[in-house]
């Protein structure tokens, strides 16, 4: 017995749609933190060619995995994975280390994820950065950043101006994205729309209560292309439409509450743990 | 449970004509220990065994462990009574239908008067169409005998069902309903009811209890055996799919080889097919050398394609549309009560065949 009439949806075609996405996001990410440093000759033509090696060597590491693991290389979400870690890095990464990193927590993610629900790319995001700051404290600004060099208005941190990972800034585009994404079928999207609603929320009422408001925090970049990209990736979410909800509620609360502590990273812990609890939500949205 | 829409190929088109093969060379009907012998001759409406009758006259060809073959005369004799009608009355309906058609006889025989008479004209298995054409050839004769059923049971509500899409029926049916004030003609969205008569009635909200629901082939079996005496010997079969040029109706005599109607009307364009048949969410793929019995209503001639299963994504469609929220994958062992409706596997993104699971797990 088999179906031989199927619904439109298609794993390999979808991937492709969001590897387009994500080669958008790179772009603007090359344009801020490659091109436009080396313009204020704080850099040399060489940071753009490190962004695209960062690429290549991730998708490479990422076949070595597979055909360890495996024996085989399909086209398959690892490559998303992959690429959304990349997505997520800080602009002043070091590429060896990060090549040694990725490399062994890499195959810790897969062995993990066989064992438990667990979002592959939080985990490897946090391990990352705890790896890059043990040597030396990381930041998220680029070199020109770092330097002060750009008077920023609330309008240039709409269209990507703003402090965040390397493809990560633009929240103009972020939103194109989860518009596009929205009508792909496998793409749970109420994921990030519920999260962020209850982030800003949240986040909103912390910093009333701590009386010091600040947009930067409410409008998080870095918060807000977790939530549309990772937080909704289906191996480590909810099966169920009602589970998705309470998950984004959970995720969207720790956010809040972890982005008062880790302004960078308390989205992807608020991920990580959702993550774990994705099991527990499904058995329950399927009693209910 | 939200009803799905399928994705259909709207390429698969059928013809407007129902074609008509009454002639094959021999019949194969599935009888166990007959009690005829290799060169007796059969007379058309011969009872064979339990309710199956020959379609045909002829002698008897050959006796397997299988089938029993008739070796066609193509004259036709039979032992029938002349068709003549018959007045109906509830009591020569059940008559006619123990004798006959266990199957509506079982139906029919608790029933005195009913609030509700829902006639289905819908095909829910994807590009089958035997109900519309049973429909267009017999669309004046359906509905006499069906106001007679709602005069004879009294119902309150006499319905035809058909799809909103089966825009030429539609056309025939109002054009005759007129004389037929007490026959409602509802029309019903595209929408894939698992092939079950409760998702189709709860999607009406007409209640189960004291409703008769028959298909339209169903209710023409029984207008000719309680009206005419009649026993079907002919039925509608649907031969489409992506590697036809066309696809057909065709009425065609009871247990005749699918490979004597692929010579002589499969218009297949493509070389590497595979014949699937019935409702082709739960396909089976199935030999030329196929006898069609009443249980089939449709041969898809689809194109080979070797779609390769991806890993599992853990999207949760297959949960999500299952009408009875089976976790196929998750579940160590499934259930009796899943319906096969092939949902699952159809909205499957990574196509993994999900109904061999559930045959693995149940």
């Amino acid at each position: 017995m088999k179906s031989y009439l199927h619904a439109e949806l298609d794993n390999k075609k979808n991937l492709i749609s969001y590897f387009i996405l994500i080669g958008l996001l790179f772009f603007y990410g090359i344009y801020k933190n490659g091109y436009l440093v080396y313009i204020a000759k704080q850099a040399s033509l060489f940071i753009i060619f490190k962004y695209l090696l960062l690429i290549v060597i991730s998708l490479l590491i990422n076949t070595i995995k597979e055909l360890v693991l495996y024996k085989k290389i399909t086209l398959n979400y690892s490559y998303l994975e992959v690429l959304l870690v990349c997505v997520f890095m800080p602009p002043t990464f070091n590429l060896f280390l990060y090549i040694i990193l990725l490399l062994g927590f890499i195959f810790l993610a897969e062995y993990l994820a066989k064992r438990i629900v667990i979002n592959k790319v939080a985990l490897i995001h946090l391990l990352l950065v705890i790896g890059f700051s043990l040597p030396q404290a990381y930041s998220y600004q680029n070199l020109a950043e770092v330097k002060n060099l750009y008077a920023y208005q609330f309008s240039d941190f709409l269209g990507g101006r703003g402090v965040s990972g390397i493809a990560t800034s633009n929240i103009i585009l972020l939103i194109i994205s989860y518009i596009y994404l929205s009508y792909k079928g496998v793409y749970k999207k109420s994921i990030p729309s519920i999260s962020y609603l209850t982030y800003g929320v949240f986040i909103s009422l912390f910093m009333l209560l701590k009386q010091d408001f600040n947009y930067q925090l409410l409008l998080s970049s870095m918060t807000i292309a977790s939530l549309i990209w990772v937080a909704s990736l289906p191996q480590a979410s909810p099966l169920l439409r009602k589970g998705q909800i309470l998950y984004a509620l959970v995720v969207g609360f720790l956010s809040a509450l972890l982005n008062l502590i880790f302004p960078m990273e308390g989205v992807f812990i608020a991920i990580l743990i959702g993550s774990f609890l994705s099991n527990l939500i499904d058995n329950y949205s399927l009693k209910c | 449970m939200k009803l799905v829409k399928l994705n259909k190929d709207n390429r698969i088109k059928v013809a407007d004509e129902t074609l008509i093969y009454i002639d094959p060379d021999y019949l194969y009907i599935p009888v166990v220990n007959p009690n005829f012998k290799v060169n007796d001759y059969v007379f058309k409406d011969t009872l064979l065994t339990d309710n199956i009758y020959a379609g045909i006259s002829g002698y008897i060809k050959e006796i397997n462990k299988n089938y029993l073959v008739i070796a066609n005369d193509f004259k036709e004799k039979s032992i029938n009574v002349k068709k003549e009608k018959r007045t109906i009355t509830i009591e020569t309906i059940l008559k006619r239908l123990a004798m006959y058609n266990s199957d509506l006889y079982n139906l029919f025989k608790s029933l005195k008067n009913t609030d509700n008479i829902v006639i289905s004209g819908i095909n829910d298995e994807p590009y089958v169409y035997n109900n519309i054409y049973i429909l267009k050839d017999n669309i004046k004769e359906i509905l006499s005998f069906l106001d007679e059923l709602h005069e004879l049971y009294q119902s309150n509500n006499t319905s035809l069902i058909i799809k909103n899409n089966d825009s030429k029926i539609i056309e025939e049916c109002l054009k005759e309903l007129g004389t037929y004030p007490s026959i409602k003609l509802t029309l019903v969205d595209d929408l894939y009811l698992l092939g079950k008569k409760e998702y189709l009635l709860n999607y009406l909200h007409i209640p189960i209890n004291n409703t008769l629901y028959l298909t339209v082939e169903e209710l023409v079996t029984l207008r000719n055996l309680v009206k005419y005496g009649l026993i079907d010997n002919m039925q509608y079969l649907t031969i489409s799919g992506d590697a036809l040029n066309e696809g057909i109706v065709l009425k065609v005599k009871k247990y005749t080889k699918l490979k004597d109607i692929l010579v002589k009307y499969g218009d297949i364009t493509y070389k590497d097919y595979v014949l699937v048949t019935g409702n082709l969410l739960v396909g089976h793929t199935v030999s030329p050398s196929l006898v069609i019995t009443d249980k089939i209503k449709a041969i898809h001639v689809m194109k080979k394609r070797c779609e390769k299963e991806d890993l599992c994504i853990n999207c949760g469609k297959c949960l999500s549309i299952c009408p009875l929220k089976i976790n196929i994958l998750k579940e160590k062992k499934i259930s009796n009560a899943c319906y096969t409706c092939g949902l699952c596997s159809y909205i499957c993104p990574s196509h993994i065949n999900l109904l061999a699971k559930v045959s693995d797990k149940s």
